[in-house]
C-alpha cells in the first residue's frame, strides 16, 4: 500500500517536464497576449489623455480669446454710448442756442415794431392836436360851443386811436 | 453469518487491491507505478488542452474561449503573483503547473483513474520540489550569506527550529495531501462497494471535486506563502 521507490524520481522528472511544457504552451502565450493587450490599452489611454490635454489647452485659448472679444465689444459699446451722449449734448446745446437767438431776434423785432408804432402814434396825436388847434383858431368858436368842440375833439382822437388799434 | 463474513472479506480484499499502488509494467526490472502512468495521461491531457486552447489568440476582439482561458490563466497567475511580488514572478509558472497538476490529479478519480496523489511517491516528490523551491527562492533573493543568516533569525535560539522546519514543511505538505486524497479514496471505494448506485454521487462531489480542489489550493497556497516568507528581507 505504501511504497517509496524510484517512481518518486520519475514523478519529479514528470513534474519538471510538465512544467516546461505548460510554461511553453499555456502560460507564455496567454500571459503574452494579456500583456500585449494591456500595452495596447495603456497606449490608447496615454494617447487619449494627451488628446484631452491638447483639447483643454485649445479650450482655454479660445476662452481667453472670447473673453478678450467680450471686453472689446463692451469697450466699443461704451465708446459709442459716450460718443452718442456727447453728440446729444452738443445738439441740445446748439438747439438751445438757436432758440435763444431766435427769441432774442424776435424780441428785438417786437421792440422795434413797438417803437415804430409809438412814433407813428405820437405823430398822429401831434397831427390831431395841430388840426384841433387849427380848427379852434380858424372857426373862432363861441363860448357855448367850446364844450361841444371839446367833445368833438375827444371823439375824433378816440376814433382815430380806436381805428389805429384795430 | 458466514456468508456476511465472506462478503465483508471480499469488500476488504477489493479495497486493499484498489489501494495497492500497482506496477503497470517494468522496464529493465524497474517497475513503473500506476501513478506515474496516470501522471503521463494527465500531462498529455493538459498539454493537448493547452495547445488546443491557445490557438488563434488575438489581442483585439478575443472570442469567448479566449476570454475564459485568459480569465482562468490570468486569475491563477495573479493569485500567485500577488503573494510573491515582483521578485517571485519567475516561480509563478511552476506553481501554476503544480496547481493544475494536483487539481486534475485529485479529481481524476471521477473518470475512474486512481488519483496519482494517492501514491506517496507523488506527494513526496511534490513536497521535495516545493521545499527545494522554497529554499532556493530565499537563496536566490538573499545570496548565500543572507540565506545562512536567515536560519538564525529572528533570534539565534531558533536555529534548531529553523532547521527542523526544513523537514517539517515538506512532510506536512506531503502528508496533508496524501492523507486527504487517500482518505477520500477509501471512503469512496467503501461507498461504491456497499451502495453502488446514486448514493455515491453527492459524496463523490464532495470528496473528489471539493476536497480535491481544496487540497490542490492548500498545497500551492502554502508553498507560495512559505516562499514569500523565505524571500522576505528585513
Amino acid at each position: 500500500m505504501l511504497r517509496i521507490d524510484l517512481n518518486l524520481l520519475f514523478t519529479v522528472i514528470n513534474l519538471i517536464v510538465l512544467f516546461l511544457l505548460l510554461r511553453h504552451f499555456l502560460v507564455k502565450p496567454v500571459m503574452g497576449i494579456i500583456e500585449k493587450r494591456e500595452a495596447l490599452i495603456q497606449g490608447q489611454l496615454d494617447s487619449a489623455s494627451q488628446t484631452q490635454q491638447k483639447a483643454n489647452e485649445l479650450k482655454s485659448q479660445y476662452e481667453a480669446a472670447l473673453a478678450g472679444a467680450d471686453g472689446e465689444a463692451e469697450q466699443i459699446v461704451a465708446r459709442a454710448r459716450d460718443k452718442a451722449k456727447a453728440e446729444e449734448n452738443r445738439i441740445i446745446e446748439k438747439a438751445n442756442q438757436e432758440a435763444g437767438k431766435i427769441m432774442k431776434e424776435a424780441k428785438t423785432a417786437i421792440e422795434l415794431e413797438r417803437e415804430q408804432e409809438m412814433k407813428k402814434l405820437q405823430n398822429q396825436v401831434a397831427g390831431l392836436a395841430l388840426s384841433a388847434v387849427e380848427k379852434v383858431l380858424s372857426e373862432q368858436l363861441g363860448e357855448q360851443q367850446s364844450s361841444s368842440l371839446y367833445d368833438q375833439f375827444l371823439k375824433e382822437t378816440g376814433g382815430t386811436y380806436d381805428t389805429n388799434r384795430a | 453469518m458466514r456468508k456476511e463474513g465472506s462478503y465483508t472479506d471480499s469488500i476488504i480484499d477489493n479495497l486493499i487491491e484498489e489501494l495497492e499502488c500497482e506496477t503497470v509494467f517494468s522496464i529493465g526490472g524497474i517497475g513503473i507505478a500506476e501513478s506515474v502512468v496516470v501522471t503521463w495521461i494527465i500531462m498529455a491531457v493538459l498539454v493537448i488542452a493547452s495547445i488546443f486552447l491557445t490557438r488563434n489568440l488575438k489581442v483585439e476582439n478575443p472570442g469567448k474561449r479566449q476570454l475564459a482561458l485568459e480569465a482562468a490563466v490570468g486569475g491563477l497567475f495573479h493569485f500567485f503573483d500577488d503573494i510573491l511580488g515582483k521578485d517571485g514572478r519567475r516561480y509563478v509558472p511552476y506553481l501554476m503547473t503544480v496547481a493544475l497538476y494536483i487539481g486534475v490529479s485529485n479529481i481524476i478519480g471521477i473518470f475512474g483513474f486512481k488519483p496519482p496523489t494517492k501514491d506517496l511517491n507523488v506527494t513526496i516528490a511534490l513536497a521535495v520540489m516545493s521545499i527545494v523551491l522554497i529554499e532556493y527562492s530565499g537563496f536566490h533573493k538573499k545570496g548565500l550569506k543572507g540565506f545562512i543568516r536567515s536560519f538564525i533569525e529572528p533570534v539565534p535560539v531558533l536555529l534548531p527550529i529553523n532547521i527542523m522546519e526544513l523537514f517539517i514543511k515538506p512532510v506536512s505538505l506531503c502528508m496533508r495531501l496524501f492523507g486527504n486524497i487517500l482518505g477520500a479514496f477509501v471512503i469512496m471505494e467503501l461507498l461504491k462497494a456497499i451502495v453502488p448506485a446514486i448514493v455515491p454521487i453527492p459524496f463523490s462531489a464532495y470528496f473528489d471535486l471539493f476536497d480535491g480542489l481544496i487540497q490542490a489550493y492548500v498545497f500551492v497556497f502554502l508553498t507560495t506563502l512559505f516562499m514569500s516568507e523565505q524571500m522576505e528581507t528585513e
